[in-house]
């Protein structure tokens, strides 16, 4: 039997990276009895293990809790957890359209963060209820009545019953789990109405084939029944239905506002993450409104090192779309690099852990070039290109403008550290816009920067430059024109396309000597001398000369031991073939990527 | 069928800071001891699976063969010769430090019928041997030569290192100018690599700036080579240097790749296709000398890649049609393409029906191997 709508509660929870939210997410789960203590691997809805490894969550993950309140009655609780940083905002509406409310988490001493603030925004747009939490209230730093203040003036949400709590030492879990039931409102009952479930997550399981998530907003769903989605159209009979404790459990039945999983023997076909579920027999007449499409920023080429593993990487990144819906990929070639694909990501970390996850679940041995941004091109002749890959730019006769992207950023710095901050924003071209005082402390700052200058170390360096205080947020708002011009690396005399990047003319001639001196430590020394220039429109702008190996000799083959000696050949030859051959020139991984690690 | 077998005599007065071989400083009471089991090794061995014929060459590495007494030695080397036999002039050869040689030891080392011997003397310069952890002095070196010569000997080798700590281009040339001035027949020089953990990277670290340069490394080899080709030492191996005819017929016998029979701790045989190797540890080659600490079977692919990577070690190079002969495989065509990159480069040359490194190609003798492993 479906539970009645009136018992379910959905929310997510929002908070800034560090503030506690994965702490909170494993305290209800045991409070409720959802996971035993034994059970609890420490932040059980991370459940991949980059996502553990680097204490941060990239996917949107579902829990359903049983909770009987206080006033006697028995409720649903489902949570969808959604991501925490910056680059995965669309995961993060993702997980909001299908709730009806969301705890806000805030830590006590740090109080409100950029990235919070972006996160409260796309969830008042959605609807939804917002509950505050302020967590770490245990903390001798903690100063629970600011921080309640700042909710009120800064995001503009009655903070008068905030919740305070410590996840970690277990402190007001019961009150938060009540809020939720006080504060959130239950679905809406449509169980008249025709099917209309909403996808939020789907991934590949080797046995049932694809695995969808989603959230019933009309009418419900049996097991067995003959579903549609209503982008493609296509049809399945679903053999297997259940809700998510956080493991997967089957049930029979779902109603509206459950929260759940199906099977349905779905192969090959695209399930677009966003798309509506119905009833093939009962359509509804109109899908539900799905997100903003995930709008990929970042593109890199991405290519196996060896080319036998073409066909490997292409699976791969078709499996890990099927989770990923912003996961971008289309075939290109480099001559550098041979067979590989052009990839378009959300950010710079979830390049990273694109290519991690390639490298770890699909054990792929690949070499990442430097991320670049979409440019607009308006041509000589009029017509208008996108450039997403540095080496596809048309030569300079050929192009009349480059536009390239700028985003608005929004900083948030304490006042100690403005100076610092305004310093490195102009030092990647960005445009001051205003700066405003959210309270005595702490000020927000708004720049407009071209989102190339962004996806390079830029967050790392707002890190250190403020003791990890800052924290930013940034969409992108326009192109505009800028200076642009490429930048050709020639590697012993051979233009390589993977190593090309497009740079701001002011700026070119020293990002080319950096470039140079870089690679020229990255890339180990050959047998013979290897000239590495930096070239703009064929002028010559920088070079370093790698000079040949000179030695490399076998010790002794001393009382026979000549297994050994082999095996130490072996060994050299083991790691000359992660390297990638570049004409005759062995290049390491990491080349490709100097030039985010250049420090100027 | 082996013509060649090494023996391991593991004692040492003092363990030198760079050594990563089986090497054991103060266990002087087990030598004797030791001898019977390695007698004892040969005896079984060679019984369960007699050699066909008597021994071309023997050697007695380690360790320092030459510290133990000799009677304690002649243990080891009756059962070579009752149980596996030598031919007549066959190569006998002894390893020593300087100071463990007497003209009493030498002579009773000659009578036994051991006719080479190998002395370690590394550098000839005091601070540079005090920087290897090296027991001995200059003068202790050439005392210990002339002991030799004393004994009888007259078929003496050297062993030298170079790129060592402290040491100059212009030490390297003094050492090589004093000691080939002694006119040995024989001469290793090895360029110095140090093992993980080793002591010497305590005192000098890897990147410590008394190690010479790249440039200076590559002078002191190229001085190396011309040094010994004045005093008229040939170079027939990539770091072995002799007086034509005086050669060492044990180490050819590696570099041909051809089998050979061993006994004692740690020590490697190569035999029937085989590769194995005793138990490293003392006390475990003790209890159990015919156990194995490493075997690998060496297959066809191997054995012809270890060909390779032997035989180029040899100046003459490889001779294309013998190894065609042996393995089966024309090197010319298996690996046209590196043979073709190598030579653009001048790593190797083509001379004749041989196929050998360049000096050029020696320095960076890995980097050309891994070509064909």
């Amino acid at each position: 039997m479906p539970t009645p709508p009136s018992q379910i509660r959905n929310f997510s929870i929002i908070a800034h990276i560090d503030h506690g939210k994965s702490t909170l997410a494993d305290r209800l789960l045991e409070q409720t009895g959802t996971i035993t203590k034994r059970e609890m691997q420490a932040q059980v809805l991370d459940s991949l293990d980059i996502e553990r490894e680097r204490g941060i969550t990239i996917k949107a993950q579902a829990a359903r809790m049983d909770y009987t309140a206080l006033d006697g009655q028995k409720y649903v609780l489902n949570l969808i957890d959604t991501p925490g940083h910056v680059d995965f905002g669309y995961e993060v509406s993702r997980s909001l359209a299908a709730c009806e409310g969301a705890l806000l988490v805030v830590d006590a001493s740090q109080g409100v963060e950029a990235q919070t603030l972006a996160n409260v925004q796309l969830a008042l747009e959605n609807g939804l209820e917002i509950v505050p939490v302020i967590n770490k209230i245990d903390l001798p730093s903690a100063d629970p009545e600011r921080i309640c203040q700042e909710i009120e003036e800064v995001l503009m949400i009655p903070a008068n019953t905030a919740v305070l709590a410590s996840a970690k030492s277990n402190i007001g879990i019961t009150e938060v789990l009540e809020a939720i039931v006080r504060d959130i409102p239950p679905p809406e009952n449509t169980v008249d109405k025709p099917l209309r479930a909403l996808v939020f997550d789907s991934y590949f399981d080797s046995y049932r084939g694809i695995v969808v998530y989603f959230r019933i907003v009309d009418g419900s769903l049996k097991n067995g029944q003959k579903i549609r989605f209503m982008a493609n159209e296509k049809n399945f009979d679903v053999v297997e239905t259940g809700v998510l404790k956080p493991k997967q459990v089957k049930v029979d039945e779902l109603g509206p506002g459950e929260v759940g999983y199906l099977a349905a023997a779905i192969k090959d076909v695209e399930v677009l993450v966003g798309d509506t579920i119905t009833l093939a027999e009962d359509p509804a007449p109109e899908a539900l409104p799905g997100y903003r499409p995930a709008k990929p920023m970042v593109f890199a080429g991405i290519y196996p090192v060896d080319n036998d593993q073409y066909p490997d990487l292409r699976d791969a990144l078709e499996k890990l779309k099927l989770n990923d819906a912003s996961l971008f990929f289309e075939p290109e070639t480099s001559d550098a690099l041979g067979f590989g694909f052009r990839c378009g990501f959300l950010g710079l970390l979830h390049m990273e852990i694109i290519q991690e996850r390639l490298e770890r679940e699909y054990n792929l041995a690949l070499i990442t070039t430097a991320p670049s941004v979409v440019y607009r091109v308006t041509k000589t002749d009029g017509t208008v290109i996108m450039v997403e890959n540095p080496a596809k730019l048309p030569p300079p006769t050929y192009r009349e403008m480059i536009e390239e992207p700028f985003v608005s950023a929004s900083i948030l710095v304490p006042n100690e550290y403005v100076g610092q901050v305004m310093e490195l924003a102009q030092g990647r071209r960005g445009i001051f816009v205003d700066m405003k005082y959210l309270d005595p402390r702490r000020a927000m700052l708004h720049y407009d920067i071209p989102l190339a200058e962004i996806i390079t170390d830029f967050f790392d360096q707002l890190k250190s430059r403020s003791r990890g205080y800052a924290s930013l947020d940034y969409h992108v708002k326009e192109y505009i024109e800028s200076r642009l011009v490429k930048l050709d690396i020639l590697i012993n005399g051979e233009p390589v396309d993977a190593l090309s990047a497009i740079v701001h003319h002011d700026r070119a001639a020293s990002y080319g000597r950096l470039l140079a001196e870089k690679l020229k430590k990255l890339i180990p020394r050959q047998m013979f001398e290897v000239p590495i220039q930096a070239a703009i429109g064929g002028k010559v702008v920088a070079r370093e000369t790698l000079s040949a190996q000179r030695k490399n000799v076998l010790a002794k083959c001393y009382g026979g031991d000549i297994s050994r000696k082999r095996k130490l050949l072996e060994k050299q030859k083991e790691g000359k073939k992660r390297m990638k051959s570049v004409g005759r020139v062995e290049i390491p991984q990491e080349a490709f990527m100097a030039l985010l690690k250049i420090d100027e | 069928m082996a013509e060649s077998a090494y023996i391991h005599i593991p004692f040492c007065a003092h363990k030198c800071d760079f050594c990563d071989f089986a090497a054991f400083a103060g266990l002087d009471d087990l030598a004797l001891e030791y001898c019977q089991v390695v007698a004892a090794e040969i005896k079984e061995r060679n019984r369960s699976k007699p050699n066909a014929a008597p021994l071309r060459t023997l050697f007695y590495g380690g360790g320092t063969p030459g510290y133990i007494a000799p009677s304690t030695l002649k243990v080891v080397h009756d059962a070579v010769r009752e149980e596996i036999g030598l031919i007549d002039g066959a190569e006998v050869t002894l390893e020593t430090t300087p100071k463990s040689v007497t003209a009493e030891k030498a002579e009773q080392w000659l009578s036994m019928g051991i006719n080479r011997i190998s002395i370690g003397v590394e550098s000839m310069q005091d601070h540079e041997l005090q920087a290897m952890g090296r027991e001995h002095k200059r003068e202790e070196c050439i005392a210990g030569i002339n002991a030799a010569r004393l004994g009888g000997y007259e078929n003496i080798a050297f062993d030298l290192m170079y790129g060592l700590p402290e040491q100059t281009l212009e030490s390297w040339q003094e050492t090589l100018e004093s000691l080939l001035a002694l006119k040995p027949k024989h001469l290793s020089a090895y360029g110095l690599t140090i093992a993980q953990n080793s002591p010497l990277l305590l005192r000098y670290p890897k990147d410590s700036p008394s190690y010479p340069n790249e440039d200076t490394f590559v002078q002191m080899y190229e001085t190396l080579v011309s040094t010994c080709a004045a005093y008229g030492l040939e170079q027939y191996e990539i770091a072995n240097f002799a007086i034509p005819g005086y050669e060492s017929r044990h180490n050819l016998t590696y570099w041909r790749n051809h089998p050979y029979l061993a006994f004692g701790v740690s020590a490697h045989r190569y035999v029937d296709g085989v590769r194995s190797s005793n138990f490293r540890s003392l006390k475990h080659y003790m209890r159990d000398y015919l156990g194995d600490e490493t075997r690998e079977e060496i297959d066809h692919l191997l054995r012809m890649k270890e060909g390779i990577m032997l035989g180029l070690r040899l100046r003459k190079g490889i001779d294309l049609e013998e190894f065609t002969r042996t393995y089966n495989v024309n090197i010319e065509e298996r690996y046209a393409q590196q043979l073709h990159e190598l030579s653009a480069g001048n790593f190797i040359e083509l001379e004749g029906k041989f196929l050998r490194l360049s000096q050029k190609g020696v320095l960076v003798s890995n980097t050309v191997l891994t070509e064909f492993i």
